[in-house]
């Protein structure tokens, strides 16, 4: 046996059966000298206690993954039609299917069809259907219906844990970096998701996205339900919500390449203190960014490490263990 | 230990890149990358931030029909290991002086806690001079707690190679205990 495999005996018994440095070492007497301090050290490295990743850390991770997983799956789009000829379609193929094929019966059967089922496509074309035939009073009532229709659609999903592709309208009711919350919807916003510019608490707007399983909704893309109309967003609860007031913020002086002609500026405080705050940062990159910041990027820190660290084809180029790209598990 | 049949269910789920199974991957390997990670760097950010990258490569691989072909746990540590060489590569930096709060134990004595902390604190730093090789075989074997057998595997080397690796990997972190003590 040479000192290789001696050393792997002595570490087995120690390590595993937790024997005596000294009793394993009497049985290679020859070696002693030679082993003793490896094992040493080895004890010493074997009791280098490590924790467990934190909830929050296993959390986050997890999100991203997901998030990633979205990205990829939705990277090729679907192509869209508009909604005009959406309605028009799906109207037509419900009348056609109500009066020649199934009858009442398949509307009905329809009803409490959720995205991605195969009825769905029946169940909004009867809607749009109730549309062709509806006035100004009756359309405006079934929209209504239909807005707490779509919630109701996405609650069900997320309950039954469905991926599936979802529209729906509500009031922004939480903004806490990249988790939104929408009617009550938990809402994840992403570096990807495209977003309109002045969504704060209690704008009212359309998000459309993918359910998952793990109870909310990805969002692709979220817009202002009233964007010409300013006086439809309310901020509300939070004062302090305001701060990055957009209309205070878009002066032309701001703009001016060299701060200290600006003598106007002096007396607006958040013009003066924001730029003392961050050195790297002036003021038209303030006037640039109206939006609350911290609604749209989730983690600051993550994105850094991920520039860092090459795309997987590189992973190994270098490593002199490796010679493949990435690892190649074949034994 | 998951049946061959279960990883083969696994790796299919996850080249259809159904979010379940990833799911079901994240929580099964997540805290394991983690703590290979955290155990070769000590820093628990990088470790948080590399764990994750390691998940996110998995995907990208398998979307261009790459990655792990039979276990995936091999391939995350292993890929674990590339990007922590190569953290090391570009962000090497002097050891820290400090000691890191985990480390102490509340259940001893304060003499032997500041000996087994200063212990713990020395070897860490020695394994962070060590080779990437190295690092990784006693990562594997003391960190992880891998038999010989599956530390072989995932380094995809021979028994007797890692015997050898071991053997050097330990003299070095017994040479280098006593330099940085």
């Amino acid at each position: 046996m040479n000192k290789y495999e001696a050393l792997e005996t002595m570490l087995e018994k120690i390590l595993e059966q937790g024997v005596d440095i000294e009793v394993a070492l009497a049985e290679f007497p020859e070696l002693a000298e030679e082993l003793r301090p490896l094992l040493e050290s080895a004890v010493d490295v074997n009791v280098l206690a490590v924790p467990s990743a934190s909830a929050d850390v296993v959390r986050r991770g997890r999100t991203r993954l997901l998030q990633h997983a979205a990205q990829i799956r939705d990277a090729v789009p679907a192509p869209r039609a508009s909604l005009f000829n959406f309605r028009l379609a799906t109207a037509a193929l419900t009348l056609m299917l109500v009066f020649f094929v199934g009858g009442t019966s398949l509307v009905r059967a329809s009803n409490s069809a959720l995205p991605g089922d195969g009825l769905y496509a029946v169940k909004r074309g009867w809607e749009n259907t109730r549309f062709l035939f509806a006035d100004d009073d009756e359309t405006i009532r079934l929209e209504a219906e239909y807005e707490d229709e779509r919630r109701e659609e996405v609650q069900k999903l997320l309950d039954y844990s469905r991926v599936a592709r979802v529209q729906f309208e509500g009031l922004v009711t939480l903004l806490d970096r990249g988790k939104w919350e929408v009617a009550g919807v938990p809402v994840i916003v992403s570096e990807q998701t495209d977003l309109d510019g002045n969504i704060r608490i209690g704008s009212d707007v359309i998000v459309s996205g993918r359910t998952e399983s793990e109870g909310i909704v990805f969002a692709d893309k979220i817009t202002l339900n009233y964007p010409e109309d300013k006086d439809h967003i309310m901020p509300i609860e939070n004062p302090e919500e305001d701060i990055n007031e957009p209309d205070e913020i878009e002066t032309p002086e701001i703009n001016e390449e060299d701060g200290g002609d600006n003598d106007s500026e002096d007396d607006n405080e958040d013009g003066t203190q924001i730029p003392e705050e961050d050195d790297e940062s002036d003021s038209s990159d303030e006037a640039e960014t109206p939006i609350p910041e911290d609604s749209e990027t989730p983690e600051p820190e993550e994105t850094p490490e991920a520039e860092e660290t090459p795309e997987p084809d590189d992973e190994p180029s270098d490593d002199d263990e490796a010679d493949d790209d990435e690892p190649d598990d074949d034994e | 230990m998951t049946s061959s049949s279960e990883r083969q269910s696994e790796l299919d789920s996850l080249r259809m890149l159904d979010p379940q199974a990833i799911g079901a991957i994240y929580d099964r390997y997540f805290q394991d990358v983690y703590r290979f990670t955290l155990y070769r760097l000590n820093d628990e950010k990088r470790a948080e931030d590399i764990a994750s990258d390691v998940f996110l490569r998995l995907l990208e691989a398998v979307k261009k029909k790459r990655g792990p072909k039979k276990n995936i746990k091999a391939w995350l540590l292993s890929t674990a290991a590339h990007i922590i060489t190569d953290h090391h590569r570009r962000h090497y930096r002097r050891p820290t002086a400090e000691m890191p709060k985990d480390l102490v134990d509340q259940s001893v004595s304060p003499s032997q806690e500041f000996e087994r902390s200063h212990q713990n604190h020395l070897a860490r730093e020695a394994l962070q001079h060590l080779t990437s090789e190295q690092q990784t075989v006693l990562t594997l074997r003391f960190g992880q707690g891998y038999s010989l057998e599956e530390t072989a595997k995932m380094m995809k080397k021979k028994s007797n190679a890692i015997k050898a690796l071991q053997f050097r990997a330990l003299a070095a972190l017994r040479r280098q205990v006593g330099e940085v003590a």
